[in-house]
C-alpha cells in the first residue's frame, strides 16, 4: 500500500473514558478480523463508505478507538425505494494489552477496509533461549 | 459489509408484502424482483434510491476490488455478482478473530421499462459500489388530430 492510504493516529491521554457520543447513536460497530504475528497484531476493519479523511483512529488510555462517518449515500432529492444500508458511521473500541508499543502504530485505509498494525513490545515477542 | 443469507428471509417477506399491497409506487419497486440466492452465496446489502432523472443502486462491498465485481444487464435484470477473496495471514501468523465474510456474492434486480439500459454507469469508491440507472425521456402526451 502507498503512503496515500496512511491514516493519522492521535494520542489522547488525559481525556475522559471512551464513550459513544450521543449524537452519533446511529453509528454501527464495524466487523473486524484480527491476526497475530510474532511481532505484531493486525486489525482489518470493514468501513465501507468512509473516506480516508473521515477515518479517525486514536489511543485513549488503554484503548484503541476507531471512528468514521459515512455521510450521505444519496442526493438531496432522492427517494429511497429499498433501504438496507444501516448507520451513518462506524465506531468501535479495542482494548490494548500492556505489551503494545503505542508509539509505532500504523494505519492504512483502502477499498473501505481500515488496516491497523499494532507492534508488540520486546517482552511480548517470542524469543529463543540458547542452551549453553 | 456483505450480508449473509440469514438476513435475507425478513427482507424478502417485507418486499413480498409490498408486492401484494400493490401500493401504487410508480417506481422500479413494483417490478423489482430479487433473485433467490443459493445457500452458499453472500448477499450484499444495498439501497435503491430514485430521483426525477435516475435510479441509484448503492451496495456495500468492502475489501472487494473492481476486478472481482461483475455487473450485467440481461433481459431487463441487473445482476451484481463477484467474490470477496478469503483473507490469508502471513505464514507465521494466526487468526484471533474473523468476523468478515468471504466467498461469492450475487444479487439481481429487475429493472422497470423506464430505465435507459444503454446509459447505466457504475463506480466503486471506498468499498461502496454505486450504479446509476438513468431514466428514459418520458414520452410526452400528445394530441392526435382526427382527419
Amino acid at each position: 500500500m502507498t503512503k496515500d492510504n496512511q491514516v493519522a493516529i492521535v494520542r489522547r491521554n488525559n481525556t475522559l473514558p471512551v464513550m459513544r457520543p450521543e449524537a452519533e447513536e446511529n453509528y454501527i460497530v464495524p466487523s473486524a478480523d484480527v491476526y497475530e504475528t510474532p511481532d505484531a497484531f493486525v486489525l482489518l476493519i470493514d468501513m465501507p463508505g468512509v473516506t480516508k479523511e473521515a477515518v479517525n483512529v486514536w489511543i485513549d488510555r488503554g484503548s484503541l478507538v476507531v471512528k468514521g462517518a459515512t455521510g450521505r449515500f444519496h442526493g438531496e432529492n432522492a427517494r429511497l425505494l429499498v433501504r438496507e444500508l444501516r448507520g451513518t458511521g462506524y465506531y468501535r473500541v479495542f482494548n490494548l494489552g500492556d505489551g503494545i508499543d503505542r508509539d509505532t502504530i500504523d494505519a492504512q485505509f483502502e477499498n473501505g477496509v481500515l488496516s491497523i498494525r499494532l507492534f508488540k513490545n520486546e517482552e511480548l515477542r517470542p524469543r529463543e533461549i540458547k542452551i549453553k | 459489509m456483505l450480508v449473509t443469507i440469514q438476513r435475507y428471509p425478513s427482507r424478502l417477506t417485507q418486499l413480498d408484502t409490498l408486492f401484494e399491497l400493490g401500493n401504487g409506487f410508480d417506481t422500479m419497486l413494483d417490478t423489482m424482483l430479487w433473485s433467490a440466492p443459493s445457500r452458499r452465496q453472500l448477499v450484499p446489502a444495498l439501497d435503491v434510491a430514485e430521483n426525477d432523472n435516475e435510479y441509484a443502486v448503492v451496495a456495500e462491498l468492502p475489501g472487494v476490488s473492481k476486478e472481482d465485481i461483475s455487473l450485467t444487464v440481461e433481459a431487463g435484470v441487473l445482476t451484481l455478482s463477484g467474490k470477496r477473496a478469503q483473507r490469508t495471514v502471513p505464514e507465521n501468523g494466526t487468526w484471533l478473530r474473523n468476523e468478515t465474510p468471504s466467498g461469492e456474492f450475487s444479487r439481481s434486480i429487475r429493472l422497470g421499462n423506464d430505465v435507459d439500459v444503454s446509459r447505466i454507469s457504475a463506480e466503486l469508491t471506498n468499498g461502496v459500489l454505486t450504479v446509476v440507472l438513468p431514466k428514459v425521456e418520458q414520452a410526452k402526451p400528445r394530441e392526435i388530430t382526427i382527419r
